[in-house]
């Protein structure tokens, strides 16, 4: 490929990136302007979006303290991160050894419980939402932590299906290896599978952790102590007292998105390595 | 094992190494979340008394002011605590419901969606008969405004509290005014004279879009009462009347003599509607038919702005001192722990037996007092020689033509469909006639269904 090829590839890649982009720098760029300088204002014509409108001027970084005064971020912060670290936890844990039996022993009925496995992804968590509730209600967890943790303990139907067919990608010769050196299945499973399978897990952790982060039925329904919020929570709080006020606004939209960007760029070869070994790319 | 060296020895010491650094992993895991773990719910600073928990939508400004009204209840008596808890606003009734299904509602809920009837019927809260003592019921019947009293009551019980009515007047730019010459002495008498002076006051560029409205009139609820219509007659919901009729007309042709386009091209292009951007304080508008709350809005981001209140004037055969009303209900859930607790809460939020804090609370909300011995405390009153503008709506309040949305099970199914009938007619895609006349058949057709279904119907069928 000639350099003048790879350039035009880049600008046309450019090019197709900008619906994706554009309002990531909207909100980026608003965050960083006056009110005044959002919209027109008096006896103006609508304003249009060109890209000197997106530069903020004079930048206005009193925008993000302003906006985390609003609302106590740090706290939300805290308690998201808890949750996610427990969440990640467990669910990648508890998924790949559920996965691991899937993948590699033999029991009775297994096609039959991978099917009702496989099949609970098909119910959309509107359906449980009330039995649920009251099943942790009746447990008395309502208000804690423990019914947006403990489920994770448990194993996700998706992770363990992505694991599952990460596992049996995985040589057999290498855990027959393992046997006749004496290892037990759970030596093989935690010395020989898992140090082999870390795009799969750390897929799964970002999966998790970023649907950790980004829950906000979960915090919704269970916790009712402000103290207790999640960023999620806190933010939609924060819209609807912000509704206004569009610089303050994207302000904590973007401190909410940043995370997630610089997890995304940290760990994106092995979240599209992870994806592409598991077969789970469209 | 597979260190690859063979040698026991070595193969004891790697193991001892690799258990140690999973231990070591553990404990690393364990203290992280030990430091991130949240401090255990204990936020009751009287954990003797009988809590209330008593959810609420409002956050950010508001939140605070809620936190201090639930703080000076506690602090006045030592029977109960209340728990005020800030869930967000969109999702309230979401929450409310799941918990009524589970069991574990709140003792005391505040919700402006268009809830009461459709939760009356359903069950789902309690009548305030059932706390209230006779003389207290006495009380609320004798010196409560009717139209609080219509607003909170269902089928002849009161289902709710409310604690805060919204109210809408006619907004004028004086400076704008000033443009053709008129000023706060020459405001229109008739709605006709207001039509007239938003036409002298529309701005176009000069490829005839619109720069500034004079006056757009908006959403059918608001307009109904003043051309002395209703939505509610004898516990039904009527729509199609000839007074309804003519509002709707009114809609219509303020939409055609503009454009629709051009208003939708112009209204999508307007910053947020509330804040320092908002459409008075942008000079979107000259005229305006909007709710009380704009006049602490427009005190706290643009204090200097030229402006006055007024009520809406009344069209040829419409009425006076008319507009429409939306309440916020305070209820008590049919499943609260504590509803003698939420009763006592909610009558010192709305100032029920103490007229100087129920001042205060409406004053720090900027809201209208629910009956006169409120709007005549002194903290009420300070209030309102702060913000003389505010008047307008507390005169309101007394008005015998104020209206309210459909009441009953059907409300928001009503509303949504009046909307869509709404969009139609101002789209110019249906006549104003056939725009009322679909709202009623789809309301009879609902009711239709849901006896089928032997649900409530609400409303006194």
């Amino acid at each position: 490929m000639t350099r003048l090829q790879r350039i035009c590839i880049y600008v046309v890649l450019l090019f197709l990136s900008i619906p994706a982009l554009l309002p990531m720098a909207w909100m980026i760029s608003t965050s960083l302007k006056a009110d005044k300088q959002v919209f027109a204002t008096e006896g103006k014509a609508a304003p249009t979006v060109s890209l000197r409108s997106l530069v903020p001027n004079p930048v206005q970084w009193s925008n993000y303290p302003e906006a985390m005064k609003t609302v106590p971020f740090r706290t939300y912060l805290r308690n998201t991160v808890f949750l996610c670290v427990v969440n990640v936890f467990g669910v990648v844990l508890s998924s790949a050894i559920v996965a691991y039996g899937f993948a590699r022993c033999n029991f009775v009925g297994k096609p039959l419980f991978f099917i009702a496995m496989i099949s609970t992804m098909a119910v959309p968590p509107q359906v449980t939402m009330v039995p649920v509730f009251a099943l942790f209600r009746a447990l008395g967890w309502s208000g804690t932590y423990l019914p947006l943790t403990v489920p994770s303990f448990f194993g996700a139907p998706f992770f363990i299906f992505l694991l599952t067919q990460f596992f049996r990608k995985l040589p057999e010769d290498m855990a027959e290896a393992a046997r006749l050196d004496g290892a037990t299945e759970w030596g093989i499973f935690t010395r020989v599978v898992l140090p082999l399978s870390r795009p799969a897990l750390a897929t799964c952790a970002i999966f998790q952790f970023m649907g950790t982060w980004n829950d906000f039925l979960g915090p919704l329904l269970y916790l009712n102590n402000p103290s207790s919020y999640t960023v999620a929570y806190g933010l939609q709080q924060f819209m609807s007292k912000n509704g206004g006020q569009w610089t303050l606004l994207m302000a904590g939209a973007t401190v909410f998105t940043v995370p997630m960007i610089v997890l995304f760029f940290f760990a994106q070869k092995t979240f599209i390595q992870g994806i592409a070994t598991t077969g789970a790319k469209g | 094992m597979f260190d690859g060296s063979g040698d026991p020895k070595s193969l004891g010491s790697s193991n001892v190494v690799r258990r140690l650094k999973a231990a070591l992993g553990v404990v690393l895991l364990l203290g992280v979340i030990a430091v991130l773990a949240p401090p255990s719910d204990s936020e009751r600073k009287y954990p003797n008394r009988i809590r209330v928990t008593f959810w609420h939508g409002f956050a950010g400004e508001w939140q605070p002011i809620y936190e201090g009204m639930a703080d000076r209840f506690n602090a006045s008596q030592t029977k109960y605590e209340v728990v005020p808890v800030s869930v967000p606003g969109d999702a309230l009734t979401m929450k409310f419901l799941l918990s009524s299904a589970g069991g574990d509602t709140p003792d005391l809920l505040l919700n402006w969606d268009p809830i009461l009837g459709t939760w009356a019927d359903k069950g789902l809260i309690r009548s305030y008969d059932s706390v209230m003592t006779p003389a207290e019921k006495k009380k609320y019947l004798a010196e409560t405004y009717p139209i609080v009293k219509r607003n909170g009551m269902y089928r002849g019980k009161i289902m709710a509290l409310i604690d805060g009515l919204d109210f809408w007047a006619v907004y004028y730019r004086l400076d704008h005014l000033k443009e053709i010459g008129l000023d706060q002495n020459h405001l229109p008498k008739t709605l006709e004279e207001l039509v007239d002076m938003g036409k002298k006051l529309d701005r176009f560029d000069d490829h005839h879009r619109l720069r500034r409205v004079g006056f757009l009139p908006q959403g059918l609820a608001g307009f109904v009462p003043v051309f002395g219509g209703t939505f509610n007659k004898d516990g039904h919901i009527v729509v199609n009347t000839p007074e309804n009729l003519r509002a709707m007309r009114f809609l219509g042709e303020s939409s055609k003599r503009l454009g629709n386009d051009n208003i939708t091209r112009f209204t999508s292009s307007l910053a947020a509607d509330a804040g320092p951007t908002m459409p008075l304080i942008a000079g979107n508008y000259s005229i305006m038919f909007d709710g009380e709350w704009r006049v602490k809005q427009v005190a706290q981001y643009k204090p200097d702005l030229p402006y006055i209140v007024a009520p809406m004037p009344a069209p040829a055969g419409g009425k006076p001192n008319a507009c429409n009303t939306a309440p916020n209900y305070l209820v008590i859930p049919t499943a609260a722990k504590n509803p003698q607790g939420a009763w006592e809460f909610a009558k010192f939020c709305v100032g029920f037996t103490h007229p100087e804090d129920g001042g205060r609370n409406m004053a720090e909300m900027g809201w209208v007092p629910d009956d006169l011995s409120i709007a005549h405390s002194k903290s009420y009153q300070a209030y309102l020689k702060r913000y003389p503008q505010y008047k307008v709506f507390v005169d309101l309040m007394t008005s015998p033509n104020l209206g309210m949305f459909p009441q009953g099970s059907l409300q928001k199914f009503v509303m949504d469909e009046i909307q869509k009938a709404e969009d139609e007619v101002v789209r110019g895609t249906m006549t104003p006639e056939a725009g009322l006349a679909m709202v009623e058949k789809h309301l009879a057709d609902e009711k239709q269904r849901l006896r089928r279904l032997g649900m409530p119907v609400g409303g006194s069928e």
